[in-house]
């Protein structure tokens, strides 16, 4: 075995003073380039996910394309496989696959796989399909209750009208009213995603959740099923299950008590930038155009899409997002966040315009969130504009509101900068 | 609320656990904090360790990046700061390769590396600088950080040791190793020689 130094070795004096000059010439970042460094970082993050995101897409499509090849080629060495079978117990299908229930006979569907579907009061069911991983079904009137056997690739589709419920493996019961083109689903186990004409996207029921959806007045009600009150204007007063028009429900980024009613059409835009997915909000607003979302988003969307739009470095998407939060929502917290933000916005641009929004945001919200930060920007601002001696007063102002805020070294530099000798 | 946001709340308010999860979420807030905590060292270290002020820029974003894509492979939140050294390690490793490999192929008509952008005031002692940093390209990823570690960062050895995941004893031959041929490699350079009056260190 090698002999081991037991110390360090000892380094010349020239190195020492190398390693010193290196270790000095080193500067941290500056606020300012900490918040610049972690936006881009944030942004890299959101287009690296918009990436990867693609690349399932056409992973998939190579891999599916090749199994096209590889099935076509096989096809004769194996057997198909075979679909569900089914069979109707206390009544009889009829040849357009219609089965109805009366008041003498609730039938059900029998499938292979142990799924059940059965047939309450007067309700009529039509079996357009059934393949190897589930049927399609279309419930013409009346209530089912359906208990689908979970399965890797199970796939159960129930069509009430206008409305569409996608099915995986779940207990539940669904009433659909023809005359008032009504749906009532009642979720006891599982989960299921409902597709509805008027919400963008479907929309997801837990276990113990009830939806009520109306396509005439296009409401959707949620609730839980444990809870009578909303049972009752569910199922007994109608003129009462329909909500009245809101914006949509901000989504509760704590995680806290869900809201009752959920109101269409929701964006998914809390959702997606949660996830990261920046430049699909502000591409879903262009394409939505963006003066109608300007003037009809809630206060929430306004503000996810001004975030992603900084994000995305569409500066002016966020500045119109951010005004528009002002306009039309007046002195909310929020709006009130906007004057800080738009200050952000503007330095690069236009400084004077930028200091004044921080003067506005001080005025609205002197102890608000980003109040230190309004300060200690509007004071580099200044000293950038009208130089160090201008600056001082406010330099001054925020070492005594806020002496060790992120900007309490530069207000020092400043104070300690210039000033006349003794 | 999901606007990022900035010292709204103190990041010695979060514990390792809060921001574990939070990364694991996706959370904006825990990012931010994430990067309040950990970037400074990160970039202080990439600075030091590549001797410039862009690398260090792009490295410190590429290690916290690394960090909220695999927070999810976090098994202990207390173990959050060794994960980041952990990335932080293996990221300036694999710059430090790149480097060497981008030397050997893309040589500039001197033969060296563009000038880094280093902030030293003055015009000498950023050459005398270079000419380390140069000096320092020729070691090995692994021998450079352990030298930077050491000398530069100021870790003891067993601190270096546990940064790099090495044995005490490796450490020790590394350094011996890299401390020897830097040595060496002033001692051949004039100019270095020259410069060192201004740095302090011209009677060695």
């Amino acid at each position: 075995m090698a002999d081991l130094p037991k110390e360090d070795v000892p380094i010349g004096s020239r190195l020492v003073a190398l390693t010193r000059a290196a270790r000095e010439s080193f500067s941290p970042m500056t606020e300012v380039q900490q918040d610049e460094a972690f936006e881009a970082a944030v942004a890299r993050l959101s287009e690296q996910r918009r990436r990867a995101k693609r690349w399932p897409v056409r992973s998939l499509a190579v891999a599916a394309v090749t199994l096209l090849v590889v099935g076509a080629l096989a096809r004769p060495y194996f057997a198909r496989p075979k679909p569900l079978e089914l069979s109707v117990e206390g009544a009889e299908m009829q040849k357009d696959g219609f089965v109805r229930a009366s008041p003498e006979a609730r039938p059900s569907l029998r499938f292979s796989d142990g799924t059940r579907v059965g047939l309450a009061g007067v309700a009529s069911v039509r079996v357009r399909s059934v393949d190897v991983h589930g049927a399609h079904l279309a419930v013409e009137n009346g209530e089912i209750r359906a208990e689908v056997v979970h399965a890797p690739l199970a796939a159960w589709v129930f069509d009430a009208g206008p409305f569409v419920v996608d099915v995986k493996g779940t207990t539940f019961s669904l009433v659909w009213d023809s005359v008032d083109a009504r749906l009532v689903v009642r979720l006891e186990t599982g989960l299921l995603a409902i597709h509805t004409p008027f919400t963008p996207e479907p929309i997801s029921l837990r276990s113990g959740e009830r939806l009520v959806a109306t396509s005439i007045d296009q409401r959707v009600v949620v609730s839980a099923l444990s809870s009578p009150d909303v049972e009752g204007q569910a199922t007994d007063d109608r003129s009462q299950a329909v909500s009245p028009p809101s914006p949509p429900a901000p989504i509760d980024s704590s995680g806290t008590s869900a809201p009752a009613v959920k109101p269409a059409p929701r964006s998914g835009w809390a959702e997606r930038f949660a996830s990261g997915d920046f430049r699909s909000i502000v591409d879903d607003a262009d394409q939505q155009g963006l003066d109608a979302v300007l003037a009809q988003r809630s206060l929430d969307d306004l503000a996810l899409l001004a975030d992603a739009a900084r994000y995305t470095g569409q500066t002016a998407v966020a500045r119109r997002a951010l005004l528009s939060q002002r306009e039309r929502f007046g002195r909310s917290a929020r709006a009130v966040d906007a004057a800080f933000m738009l200050g952000r916005l503007q330095e690069s641009i236009d400084p004077d315009g930028a200091a004044r929004w921080y003067d506005q945001y001080l005025e609205e919200a002197p102890r608000g969130t980003y109040a230190a930060d309004a300060l200690g920007r509007k004071m580099m601002l200044v000293e950038r504009l009208r130089g160090t001696a201008a600056a001082r007063p406010i330099a001054d102002q925020y070492l005594k509101k806020y002496p060790r805020g992120p900007h309490a070294k530069s207000a020092q530099t400043i104070l300690s900068s210039g000033s006349p000798s003794p | 609320m999901l606007h990022l946001v900035r010292h709204a709340e103190p990041p010695s308010q979060w514990s390792d656990a809060d921001l574990v999860a939070g990364l694991r979420r996706g959370d904006l807030r825990a990012q931010r904090i994430a990067w309040d905590r950990f970037a400074p060292t990160v970039y202080r270290l990439a600075h030091r360790a590549l001797g410039s002020t862009e690398d260090a820029r792009d490295a410190t974003q590429d290690v916290l990046l690394c960090v909220f894509a695999k927070a999810a492979k976090i098994d202990k939140p207390e173990s959050l700061k060794a994960f980041v050294t952990s990335v932080m390690v293996r990221t300036l490793k694999y710059e430090l390769r790149r480097r060497r490999m981008r030397r050997w192929l893309v040589l500039s008509d001197t033969g060296q590396m563009p000038e880094p952008a280093t902030l030293e005031p003055d015009y000498a002692s950023r050459q005398m600088l270079r000419r380390f940093y140069a000096i320092l390209d020729t070691l090995s990823a692994p021998a450079r950080l352990v030298f930077v570690l050491r000398h530069i960062e100021g870790l003891t050895l067993e601190e270096v040791a546990e940064t790099m995941d090495l044995s005490l004893a490796t450490v020790k031959r590394r350094l011996s190793a890299a401390v020897e041929r830097i040595s060496a490699a002033i001692e051949r350079d004039p100019d270095l020689a020259r410069g060192m009056g201004r740095l302090g260190g011209d009677h060695g």
